[in-house]
């Protein structure tokens, strides 16, 4: 037998060592960000917060009466950190998903997953999102995505004014539209007047 | 070319193939029972010795053949060899876990410490299935047939798939990067987005229920080689304490085993439509009740087989017999219906109501016989002792029946209903178990291996001073590392979190310590098999665990 310098063991000990740090790297470069990184979750700072409660209906996302399945379209501006209640109102699975473009997008963020919030009645759970790109953004029921339908309209900031970016119009009946923009912006500069006397 | 004629073609192919198949299967078949009575007729246990020793040459235990040939030796020496793999792969992901927590608020997965959550999970999963479970399978394997003298190796192809079975589970289980801790509660373990839950949630579930069809299915072999191959001589009221242990483990395994598997395969449902737990009728309690059914088991399942171990190794060094064989067969027979019954105990805060609350843990309390019948049993054995040599395996040996005295203890203490609600959720209970995995289990583990050096290495002796470097570190380090959790645990330390707050800073910094010692101990045996292997081998590779029990059958020639 010849001197042998490299035996089965040693090969046997770089195995270990190679799975040892592979299995590390294999872990460490774990996606960490939400749906494989199409939207990375907004650590950016808000300005404002709304609190928005919605009713999970198959027929229609119901907002604050419950029951009327409006589908409310929100306008907010820029850097609005939305405080979502979702509560369940029949009994079946429900997602809250939202996405940067007027309509269903598969690049999309799932606020609320089928398993977040269970099919017991009056179940409620609560997420949030800092809403800081203009444009029209959706928001929807991956399950029912054709009646669980409705718009976020994130406007850009007339001023730095803090308290004078928040308009939600839940009653608006028709989504996707920008109906309301030119009564917002009078009530813009209502709260700026109004602000601008108290101050 | 009309369908028809395409169809009859295809068809009349595939019988072809099928008959060339069927042919060739025959042919092995009868070949195989042809070896097999030569090989009977040669006093050859199983066929795949006798192949081996006459056909392909002298084996070597780490190599490509432990993995091709299906008798039980070669079997268990994959299971030894993948446990240990498997070990250095978790073990490598709780290092990184305590070096992470060197400040209260890691920056060194900041804004990703879900990698914390995957790592917890990594570390539990392939630890507790890959490495107590594996190496315990393995010494079964290995060791059950020369302590038995068994008739006839059999069922080996069934363990041979079990093996790959459980294999391609563990691999599953890695690739999955799944964070929802080891024991997959929903609605995490349901949950697919790869940010709440690690990733593949869905790989991680199939992987779990590939590992227990594995296990259940080597179990089932091994109590079958337990109570049927055993050889006439071989009484069951004197079968070594090693058989006894791994009998009544297995036999909690395939009792408890369906409940988790049943739970993982409704799980599993609850991906594509969520009704069993999360839905209106259901509750995720239901499913951590199934859980715990098997939960409990398993951390006996990683414990009894080394107690086994070592009434095995320890007559060896102590020179006298066990003190008492009835009473430690007694204490394993007593541990196991006990243990199927105190499940409850890891879910004392969840509501049960009192009533549950104080069976439980009456239950746990009534655990403390049997144990402590074990280690006096040990103690007794020592006692007796003309002179102990202590050698590596030795020591391994008394350390964890010093840790397992402080482990057992902790875990007495966590039992009582009124010091859960302060204890249950806080590194105490990690102190806890690791005192005994740490002890027991990996210690026990490596005794056995540095007992089976020379036949694992074909006949090469570890280099002592290595060893020595290895058992101490690791004592030290694991008794820094679990005594900074169980008093950090005490003040209220909250495990399972990529963090800490700042006043827990001193007992986090004594885990870092002892994990880190604990960590390099282990490069101390991955040095010894780099050194012992520089070397020609230059024993034999009979070893002493096995010599005492190996000698008679060879006189009697099997018959």
């Amino acid at each position: 037998m010849a001197e042998r310098t490299f035996s089965r063991g040693m090969i046997f000990g770089i195995v270990i060592i190679i799975l040892m740090f592979g299995g590390l790297y294999y872990m460490l470069s774990a996606p960490t960000t939400l749906n494989g990184g199409l939207i990375e979750p907004s650590n950016t700072p808000y300005k404002d917060t709304i609190n928005v409660t919605l009713y999970a209906n198959a027929l229609g996302w119901d907002y604050g009466v419950k029951g009327d399945h409006t589908n409310p379209t929100f306008n907010i501006t820029v850097g609005t950190r939305i405080v979502f209640t979702v509560i369940e109102a029949d009994t079946a699975p429900h997602t809250l998903t939202i996405a940067d473009s007027p309509s269903e997008s598969s690049t999309h963020l799932t606020l609320v997953t089928t398993s977040q919030l269970t099919q017991i009645t009056g179940h409620s759970v609560t997420v949030s999102y800092v809403f800081d790109k203009v444009g029209t953004w959706t928001y929807w029921c991956e399950i029912h995505p054709t009646t669980m339908v409705g718009a976020i309209n994130v406007l850009a900031s007339a001023n730095t004014s803090a308290n004078a970016n928040c308009h939600v119009s839940p009653d608006s009946a028709q989504h996707h539209s920008q109906n309301n923009n030119n009564l917002n912006s009078f009530f813009e500069f209502l709260l700026d007047i109004s602000g601008a006397i108290i101050a | 070319m009309s369908t028809t004629d395409y169809l009859i073609e295809v068809s009349v192919t595939i019988s072809i193939i099928f008959l060339i198949l069927f042919y060739i299967y025959y042919k092995y078949n009868s070949a195989k029972s042809e070896m097999d009575q030569v090989a009977e007729k040669n006093n050859y246990v199983d066929t795949g010795s006798y192949f081996r020793d006459n056909f392909g040459g002298k084996t070597k235990a780490i190599g490509i053949k432990p993995f091709l040939l299906n008798d039980s030796k070669s079997i268990g020496i994959r299971y030894i060899i993948t446990s240990i793999i498997f070990f250095f792969i978790a073990g490598t992901f709780g290092v990184i876990m305590r070096v992470s927590l060197v400040e209260p608020t890691p920056t060194l997965f900041l804004n990703r410490t879900v990698i914390y959550d995957v790592l917890t999970t990594q570390h539990g999963i392939l630890m507790i299935y890959m490495w107590a479970l594996g190496s315990a399978l393995g010494f079964s394997y290995y060791l059950l047939p020369s302590f038995l003298k068994v008739k006839k190796d059999s069922m080996g192809g069934y363990s041979s798939a079990a093996y790959w079975i459980y294999l391609l589970g563990a691999i599953f289980i890695v690739l999955s990067r799944s964070s929802t801790r080891w024991y997959f509660y929903p609605p995490l373990s349901i949950n697919l987005n790869p940010y709440n839950a690690g990733s593949f949630n869905w790989l991680a579930v199939l992987g779990m229920e590939m590992i227990f069809v594995g296990v259940v299915i080597a179990a089932v072999v091994v109590i079958k080689m337990i109570i049927m191959d055993r050889d006439d001589n071989v009484k069951i009221e004197q079968m070594p304490l090693f058989a006894w242990a791994v009998l009544f483990t297995l036999i909690m395994l395939v009792a408890s085993a369906p409940f988790f598997m049943l739970g993982l395969a409704m799980t599993f449902y609850d991906f594509f439509n969520p009704v069993f737990f999360v839905s209106s009728s259901s509750s995720p309690l239901s499913f951590a009740e199934m859980f715990w059914i098997w939960g409990h088991p398993i951390v006996y399942i990683a414990v009894l087989p080394q107690f086994g171990l070592i009434y095995e190794i320890m007559p060896k060094f102590t020179g006298n017999k066990i003190y008492s064989y009835a009473s430690g067969v007694l204490a394993l027979g007593l541990l196991m219906p006990l243990s199927e019954l105190v499940w409850g105990h890891h879910l004392l805060n969840s509501g049960f109501g009192i009533e549950w609350g104080l069976f439980f843990s009456t239950a746990s309390f009534l655990v403390v016989i049997p144990s402590a019948i074990t280690v006096f049993n040990y103690i007794a054995t020592l006692w007796t002792s003309a002179k102990i040599r202590m050698t590596v395996p030795m020591l391994f040996v008394v350390n964890g029946i010093f840790d397992f005295i402080i482990g057992g203890i902790t875990g007495v203490i966590q039992s009582n209903l009124e010091l859960n609600e302060v204890l249950h959720g806080t590194y105490w209970v990690t102190g806890h178990f690791h005192f005994i995995f740490l002890g027991i289990t990996t210690g026990i583990g490596f005794a056995t291996i540095y007992m089976l050096f020379p036949s694992l290495t074909d006949g090469r002796k570890y280099n002592v001073r290595l060893a020595y470097w290895h058992f101490t570190l690791t004592a030290i380090g694991s008794f820094i590392m679990s005594m900074g959790w169980t008093v950090g645990g005490f003040y209220g330390m909250p495990r399972f979190v990529a963090g800490y707050f700042a006043r827990f800073q001193a007992f986090q910094d004594t885990a870092i310590l002892g994990g880190v010692i604990v960590g390099v101990a282990q490069l101390f045996f991955l040095a010894n098999i780099f050194v012992t292997y520089s070397k020609k081998p230059s024993i034999p590779t009979n070893n002493a665990l096995e010599d005492a029990y190996n000698l008679p059958v060879l006189e009697n020639g099997g018959e």
